[in-house]
């Protein structure tokens, strides 16, 4: 599809979206949706994307994907909220906001922060859009080349990497909890041979276990059984002024802004790595380089633009393995790969062949919603700050009836329910113990794939393992996996540190 | 095993509490794990299944193997690192404190009172009882005693909750819902409405008896207003605007189809 094709596409399905009033419509609503998802403690942009998923099934796929992405944009950015206003972070992305943002409110200018957070966001999520339409046909068309064992090793390398980076406490509990999602995944009968595993008996497992129910278990019933458990008081917003846009600020910091984007867009292209990350690793290298580190900490506005750029270029960085590979790049991503599979869209190298076009109307809608995204940030501020006032244990146990109606409604089975309810207390207790919930989903995603996978490549090769040293983007992956299993060990730390000894 | 890197100081000192609890969840993944290589030990490896000949690559087994060993060996490296940072002292300094703690503190009290609703409306009540009654049940609970933050209702009401379900059940194992239905189809709904309304009006009376009456009076018609309204609203988005079938469809939806057809 050559250039002049893509850009009618993509003006065509701008057009059908703003003259359609449904879709105008839920393209504000879920936006705002969104900011709310993503403004409250405990509800999380991954939360918004899985419940919107269950209301989204009997939609026309376009008009799913508008209401999925708005929400996406939206919840992303709404973290901000709650960080600059309550120095409560909304979402875990919105933490270093906090950091920059709260010490402004404080000094009376929690408009000029909202504007700048506004601001940046729409425009991180902006470019990250050049990203995913420059790069989604590149590695896409890369894709076609990999074989069963490109596919193993990428499955794994997900698993790992995420496990490695999301971890609060020791490696090998990220990496543990990818392998508990991985068994998850191989519960069920087995694709190529069709053996039923792990089932103890049971019919309602041979099916294997629904992805969505899952994540919904995973991501929401912890943030309720969490919020319930703890005592909370209401909430007691900053004072909020006029919201001012800031684009002399913004415009000054023309560098800042692309640099955070490029790590937005990078961090979110890493399988299973979400926004969070990418706004620490952004924040970190602005101070890094600052001129002025001594600022940081005390409202700085270059902190601020850093962190909000970063965490929503990570959206369409996150799009790029997720359309190109079929591999979630962060866990928002994650809940919309299993929403496409329930519209019947397969994510991977074969969608530009299968329906050519998509990936252009979801850079189309990724615009509209960053413009939707801004103009809510701007216009109905107040409203979302009086919504903030709402305490926790009025609105939790309704998202709890809405986790598990959305896991019935998926396919219309109670059965969905016993596994989203044991599923969520078993995550509260890892996370409560140190373990990350993003490898575990990726597991779970991934599980099937890299099981087929490496059995169909084995099949080949007949067993052979040479396969994996003589393809070249097999053994550059192979390499890598080694490289973060061996960065990970006490002969690379004690190596480093003699190195060390001997440069002092 | 102290192959894997040492974390370090910083973050060491800030997740040290942890390494108590490791122990106890290193080694339920090691089971885990052993579970895992049982299972597929029994998996066709390389003999015949379903009149196909296997080879091991292409058995159904390999990838459980890989699993169950890999949980094996980082539960066994998270043990032994645990270990290594006084894990086991931490762990028995835990349970004293907990014997020295009574049984159920406020902590285990919220835990409960989270859970116990969850766990009854799932895989009691939505089998059971009309949605709508089945979901008001666990909200006016569930946001009462959390929205009031006293824990001297809390613990009253849940014990109160309960007494109720225990009623319910009772109904339930003897198969009595299912008879009395059979003289009317809804007994069991009304029953369970009966329920709802006796739970409501003891909390009432609780929050009459509080010290601090004025405040959570508000506060209780805020929580009722919302556990109230909230089924009804969320069965009209998923049965009409979705044409989602409830779980079970009894009393209360039964009457918002009269309602839903008259409009229509």
């Amino acid at each position: 599809m050559n250039v002049l094709n893509q850009f009618s596409i993509f003006f065509a399905q701008i057009g059908s979206i703003l003259t359609s009033p449904v879709q105008l419509l839920l393209l504000f609503g879920c936006t705002f949706l969104g900011i709310i998802f993503g403004a409250l403690p405990g509800l999380t942009a991954t939360l918004g994307v899985a419940l919107l998923t269950t209301l989204t099934y009997g939609m026309d796929l376009n008009v799913a994907m508008v209401a999925l992405m708005a929400i996406y944009v939206g919840a992303v950015y709404g973290g901000s909220f709650s960080a600059i206003t309550l120095n409560i972070p909304g979402t875990a992305a919105s933490a270093a906001t906090a950091m920059e943002g709260y010490p402004m409110a404080k000094k009376g200018l929690a408009g000029k922060a909202l504007g700048l957070t506004t601001t940046a966001s729409a425009i991180g999520t902006v470019i990250s859009i050049f990203f995913v339409v420059i790069f989604i046909p590149v590695i896409s068309k890369l894709a076609l080349q990999f074989t069963s064992v490109e596919y193993f090793l990428l499955a794994f390398f997900g698993i790992l990497i995420s496990g490695s980076i999301s971890c609060p406490d020791t490696v090998q509990k990220g990496w543990l909890a990818g392998f508990f999602g991985l068994f998850l995944a191989m519960v069920g009968t087995d694709s190529l041979q069709v053996y039923p595993r792990f089932t103890l008996g049971s019919y309602a497992l041979e099916g294997g276990i629904e992805t969505v129910p899952v994540l919904i278990g995973a991501f929401g019933i912890p943030q309720i059984i969490q919020v319930l458990k703890e005592q909370q008081q209401p909430p007691k917003a900053t004072k909020l002024d006029k919201i001012i846009p800031s684009w002399r600020s913004i415009g000054s910091k023309f560098k800042h802004i692309v640099r955070s984007a490029l790590i937005g867009v990078g961090i979110g292209a890493v399988p299973g790595i979400g926004e969070d990350i990418a706004a620490w690793v952004s924040y970190g290298t602005a101070k890094g380089t600052s001129k002025t580190p001594e600022l940081y900490g005390t409202g700085c506005e270059e902190g601020i633009i850093a962190t909000e750029v970063a965490n929503n270029a990570c959206i369409g960085g996150a799009m790029i393995p997720l359309l190109s590979m079929g591999i979630p790049g962060s866990p928002p991503a994650a809940m919309l790969l299993g929403a496409l599979l329930l519209h019947g869209v397969s994510p991977g190298p074969m969608l530009q062949i299968d329906r050519p076009g998509f990936i252009t109307e979801i850079a189309a809608i990724l615009l509209l919603a960053s413009f939707a995204m801004w103009f809510c940030g701007i216009f109905l501020a107040p409203k979302v700050v009086k919504i903030l006032q709402v305490p926790p244990a009025l609105f939790m146990p309704v998202v709890g009836i809405l986790c598990i109606i959305g896991s019935y409604a998926l396919g219309l089975k109670i059965f969905n329910l016993y596994l989203m309810i044991p599923m969520g207390v078993i995550t509260y207790y890892l996370v409560k113990f140190g373990f990350p919930v993003p490898p575990l989903v990726i597991g779970v995603i991934l599980g099937k794939m890299a099981d087929a996978n490496l059995r169909r490549g084995l099949m080949i090769s007949e067993g052979s393992l040479k396969p994996f040293f003589t393809r070249p983007v097999a053994l550059i992956l192979l390499i890598v996996i080694v490289a973060t299993f061996l960065t990970n060990t006490a002969l690379y730390k004690n190596l480093k540190a003699k190195r060390k000894a001997k440069r002092l | 095993m102290g192959f894997f890197k040492e974390i370090d100081m910083d973050q060491n000192d800030k997740n040290k509490d942890m390494r108590g609890a490791d122990i106890v969840i290193s080694i339920i993944f090691l089971i885990l794990g052993i579970f895992i290589l049982i299972g597929a030990s029994q998996m066709p490896l390389t003999d015949s299944y379903g009149g196909v000949d296997s080879v091991w690559y292409v058995s159904p087994a390999l990838m459980p193997i890989i699993i169950g060993i890999a949980i094996i060996l980082l539960s066994i490296s998270i043990l032994s690192f645990a270990l290594k940072q006084g894990g086991m002292k931490l762990l028995k300094e835990s349970i004293a404190e907990r014997k020295k703690d009574i049984l159920f503190n406020e902590s285990m009290i919220r835990m409960l009172a989270t859970l116990i609703p969850l766990f009854w409306l799932v895989f009691v009540h939505l089998r059971m009882l009309d949605f709508c009654i089945a979901v008001a049940l666990y909200l006016t609970f569930t946001i009462s005693v959390f929205y009031f933050e006293d824990s001297k209702i809390l613990k009253e009401t849940l014990k109160f909750y309960c007494i109720l379900m225990i009623i319910n059940l009772l109904f339930r194992v003897t198969t009595l819902n299912i008879i009395l239905d059979g003289f009317f189809v809804f007994t069991t709904d009304i029953l369970a409405t009966i329920e709802l309304i006796v739970l409501i009006f003891y909390i009432k009376k609780k929050v009459k008896a509080s010290d601090v009456k004025n405040d959570l009076i508000k506060k209780y018609h805020q929580a009722l207003s919302v556990s109230l309204i909230t089924p009804i609203a969320v069965a009209a988005i998923f049965r009409f605007a979705l044409r989602i079938p409830m779980p079970k469809e009894g009393f209360i939806m039964n009457f918002m189809y009269l309602i839903y057809y008259a409009i229509k």
